[in-house]
């Protein structure tokens, strides 16, 4: 509509209306507005006071109702499955050799070769370094037996049968036998037995038969004595070997793996003519197939025998026979190439069942889901061991923002939004519960000094001059390390910490009241106020001190502000608001310590950073803007 | 004029009187035991030279908490009129020995922030009123505000994470890089100027939002004036209207806060210093203070105070001397 427009329809208006027109003094054109809707009016033509009050108004709704609507409690510590990097399984090349009984055996016949078999693995050496292939071993009883070797890892323990125990060579004159190695003399007078047998060729002696030969190859005069040590009794007493068993399915392994008596078949099985053994209505074969030996429960493969040895953690992991061969092949390459040392690693991927939230995933038929798998094998001093992520069930440190936790969680596993929530309404509480204290002492103080003048003023104020010397901060962090000392209850230090604050914070009120007492007094209501005879108390608080309200509320706005700051600083020294209860100064104290927290959980720190700078902020708009409203002078 | 000065001295003296007093006793009154607490746990560290009784014995002997209030009050204060503040417990050499060490450090940190903050805040302050909602205006007026809502500690993390984790520019803390003594003299000199950067920066944008702020209300008010009414009225030149006239009149509360916070350089900054590891006053007394150094301590609380009437002292002096309008009442 334009101007010239407005202006006929003015001039066309209808007669009366021209004559109701007011005057321009009318009393009806002023609009009366209370003072405080001044104030309000004045204040929401502020804009940057109006973004300050929206700010402020978001701020609390967060803090105070948002925990209502937010799932999860201050300091509720959440457990859940993560990959962790932990040891899987051990490994190890057995060197020593174990031994399984003939389950045919007699408990008289085991206690009998008990020394025997606890001896077994130097008796093995004994024969590696000799080269031969079988040893004479003495048991408890003072027999002889022989443990005979079948291949480089398997030996068995066997009766000696007719041994060469002694010849008379060179001492055939003096009529002594010489014993050989492994054998002792009988007690009692051998040699004079033995050589009363020469011309028989056998004689008897503490109850064996001694057969004595000429020696083929030795001189007219050498004999040896031989004899048929045996106890008759079983084949083989027990099969000592490194090998062990790695069955390809899980029953067998649960079936036989502790089976003492059927590994003795097993092992055995391949030295015997049969290759194959019964044991528990089952027919067992082996085959030796790339120096390896396979066990065959009838046509099947059962397992193979390998004297390297894996095993899981603990009883939860068992490692499947694949898995052990290929680890077998890493390992046997790292012995082979100079990656030998201990410490030294390598790795390896084999595809495993994939976990998620500490289950096997399986598809829609019910198979488990494989995924590949890094394995780190890692050289021990006398083994090896397997490392791999695994899902562990833990507390959720440091997790990364997610649709559970939007900005993650701390670093007791605890919701960092939760905690930011309750945090603000720690924040926010000690500033306005500090304000307050300031504003009620500044008051009385002030009050009390700017009404009665005199000495009483005097007085006052020189506290006010000492309480603007005390250095603030420093009190609050020596009374901090203090309670920390004294290892006060948490909630007890946050009260005196409150009271501290505002005990340090009122003198600049009490002076700023004091002199607006001081020229309010000297007004003219103030003396009708006293010519009506109303009482002190009265003419000091609903007279003078509302006067006073405006410029205590402004303060008091700026105050939140600054005191949000003393408090968030405290807390992030330490010396403040402790842990169980989340401030948003104490939140950010452990991660900004260490370097690699500071850059690697910013998330965390940086929103509560902006956030203590937009509630100070909010509060320094909203000060500004009523200060402004109330006194419009000091604006421009 | 010197009737004036000396007058507010004395009454500041008073004042320090006092105030020492109520730090004494706030110290005296700390529960018992905490001190003593304290002396055991120092006479159980490895390599100390004193046992327990003697530095319980040493303690009082200084501090004089063993006698009255008063008494005891008497005996610390004489001691430290002195300059015998007793032997840091946390340092474990004399507290004036430490003092000297560390303050000139804190002195050139806080010097230089000022300088910045000076140089910067005031022609900005004088720029925003000058063209007042102008855009100029209001980026000065948002900047002041955030710098003076900004806690120290995390602006600190902010330059931390932006220039030293990120861009690698500055180490984290400290005043020396890790070749630190192998440089020779000017380097040294390069290398602890380097690693003063940040901890410069914190301050100056810490203390840079109040003083453009207050230059800015003041040059307001000075600029809605009768005098600067009657300067354009008479035809001056803008340039002589706001640089001549306007100028030295807005000086008078500008020169009286900054001569105020010149003392104030001398404390150092306890969290600034704290968290880039700068070992300054701010430092050292910070650390004192956490692990209950309590010579140390109940000087810095005695430091800290003298340096902020000092601040009080030296502004309404000045006020005096810039303003003759205060001189004739």
């Amino acid at each position: 509509m334009s101007k010239k427009e407005m202006n006929d329809k003015l001039n066309n208006k209808p007669e009366e209306a021209k004559e109701n027109r007011m005057a321009l003094d009318d009393a009806a054109r002023v609009k009366v507005l209370s003072p405080a809707m001044l104030v309000f009016k004045r204040f929401i033509r502020n804009k940057l006071a109006i973004l300050g009050t929206c700010v402020l108004v978001i701020l609390f709704l967060f803090c105070f109702l948002g925990p209502l609507f937010y799932p999860y409690a201050e300091t509720e510590i959440f457990y859940g499955y993560r990959d962790q990097n932990g040891s899987y399984a051990y490994a190890q090349i057995r060197k020593d050799y174990v031994s399984y009984w003939n389950p045919e055996c007699d408990s008289d016949t085991k206690t009998n070769l008990d020394l025997v078999e606890r001896m077994v693995n130097s008796a093995i050496k004994e024969i590696v370094e000799s080269g031969s292939d079988s040893t004479n071993v003495q048991a408890a009883d003072g027999h002889y037996y022989t443990l005979k070797k079948f291949d480089d890892e398997v030996y068995a323990l066997t009766d000696s049968s007719y041994v060469l125990v002694a010849d008379f060579a060179g001492n055939m004159l003096k009529g002594i036998a010489t014993f050989r190695d492994g054998h002792t003399k009988p007690e009692g007078d051998f040699d004079k037995a033995a050589a009363a047998g020469i011309s028989e060729g056998s004689f008897e002696f503490g109850g064996l038969t001694y057969d004595i030969v000429k020696d083929p190859k030795g001189t007219k005069l050498d004999y040896d004595i031989y004899c048929d040590l045996s106890t008759g009794g079983v084949d083989y007493y027990f099969v000592s070997t490194v090998l062990a068993p790695t069955f390809y399915s899980e029953a067998d392994y649960q079936t036989y793996s502790k089976d003492s008596g059927f590994k003795y078949h097993a092992y055995l099985s391949n030295y015997t003519d049969s290759k194959g053994f019964e044991y528990g209505g089952e027919k067992f074969t082996t085959a030796s197939e790339e120096g390896v030996i396979t066990l065959y429960k009838g046509e099947e493969k059962c397992a193979y025998f390998s004297a390297f040895a894996a095993s899981g953690k603990d009883s939860s992991v068992h490692l499947s026979a694949e898995f052990q061969q290929a680890l077998e092949g890493v390992i046997s390459e790292m012995r082979d190439s100079s990656n030998a040392a201990v410490g030294s690693t390598a790795t390896f991927t084999f595809p495993s069942p994939k976990y998620v939230d500490g289950k096997v995933v399986t598809d829609a038929e019910g198979n488990t889901v494989l995924e590949d798998k890094v394995y780190t094998v890692k050289t021990e001093q006398n083994d090896y061991t397997v490392w791999c992520d695994q899902s562990t069930y833990v507390i959720l440190i440091y997790d990364a923002p997610n649709a559970d936790h939007l900005l993650g969680t701390d670093a007791n596993g605890m919701d960092v939004l939760a905690r930011i929530m309750y945090g603000g309404r720690i924040s926010l509480m000690v500033g306005f519960v500090v304000v307050f204290i300031e504003m009620i002492l500044g008051v009385i103080m002030g009050g009390i000094a700017g009404y009665f003048g005199g000495w009483v003023d005097n007085l006052i104020m020189r506290l006010v001059d000492i309480f603007y010397c005390i250095p603030s901060m420093p009190i609050l962090i020596i009374t901090g390390a203090m309670f920390d000392a004294l290892k006060m209850d948490y909630k007890v230090r946050l009260i005196w910490m409150m009271a501290i604050l505002g005990l340090l914070g009122w003198a600049g009120v009490a002076r700023m009241v004091r002199g607006q007492i001081l020229s309010l007094r000297e007004q003219e209501f103030m003396v009708a106020a006293e010519a009506s005879g109303l009482s002190t108390s009265r003419r000091i608080f609903r007279h003078l001190v509302p006067n006073v309200m405006p410029q205590l509320i402004v303060q008091a706005t700026m105050g939140l502000g600054s005191v949000i700051i003393t408090e968030s600083t405290l807390s992030f020294l330490g010396l403040g608001v402790k842990h169980p209860l989340a401030t948003w100064g104490n939140m950010m104290n452990n991660i900004t310590q260490k370097v690699e927290y500071l850059s690697a959980y910013a998330y965390i720190w940086v929103p509560i950073g902006c956030l203590i700078c937009l509630a100070v902020i909010a509060f320094n708009f909203v000060g500004d803007g009523l200060r402004d409203a109330f006194d419009p002078k000091m604006k421009r | 004029m010197l009737k004036f000065i000396i007058k507010r001295v004395l009454y500041s003296t008073l004042i320090l009187f006092l105030v020492m007093f109520v730090i004494y006793t706030l110290m005296a009154s700390l529960p018992s035991g905490y001190i003593e607490k304290q002396a055991r746990m120092l006479s159980q560290q490895p390599g100390t030279q004193k046992s327990y009784d003697q530095w319980v014995e040493e303690m009082e002997a200084n501090l004089g908490m063993d006698k009255g209030l008063v008494e005891g009050y008497f005996t610390w204060l004489g001691n430290a009129v002195q300059g015998d503040f007793g032997e840091s417990w946390n340092w474990t050499v004399p507290v004036a020995q430490k003092f000297n060490d560390v303050v000139w450090y804190s002195f050139v940190l806080s010097l230089i922030a000022f300088v910045l903050e000076v140089a910067i805040a005031i022609p900005l302050g004088i720029l925003a009123a000058k063209k007042q909602y102008s855009f100029a205006d209001y980026t000065v007026t948002v900047v002041a505000l955030v710098g003076i809502s900004m806690p120290t500690f995390f602006l600190a993390s902010l330059l931390k994470l932006v220039f030293s984790v990120k861009l690698g520019w500055f180490d984290i803390g400290g005043m020396g890089g890790r070749d630190h003594n192998q440089l020779d003299a000017w380097g040294q000199f390069l290398d602890t100027c380097h690693h003063m950067i940040l901890p410069v920066i914190t301050l100056t944008i810490i203390g840079i939002g109040g003083l453009m702020r207050y230059t800015r209300t003041n040059t307001l008010e000075v600029l809605n004036a009768d005098y600067i009414r009657t300067a354009r009225a008479k035809g001056l030149s803008e340039k002589r209207v706001i640089g001549y006239h306007a100028f030295r009149n807005t000086l008078i509360p500008i020169v009286t806060i900054v001569g105020g916070s010149l003392p104030g350089l001398f404390s150092g900054a306890l969290i600034t210093e704290t968290l880039f590891d700068i070992r300054g006053i701010g430092f050292v007394s910070y650390h004192s203070m956490v692990n209950g150094d309590i010579p140390f301590t109940m000087f810095y609380l005695a430091f800290s105070s003298i340096l902020i009437l000092m601040g009080t002292l030296l502004s309404d002096i000045l006020y005096a001397v810039v303003d003759p309008r205060v001189r004739l009442n």
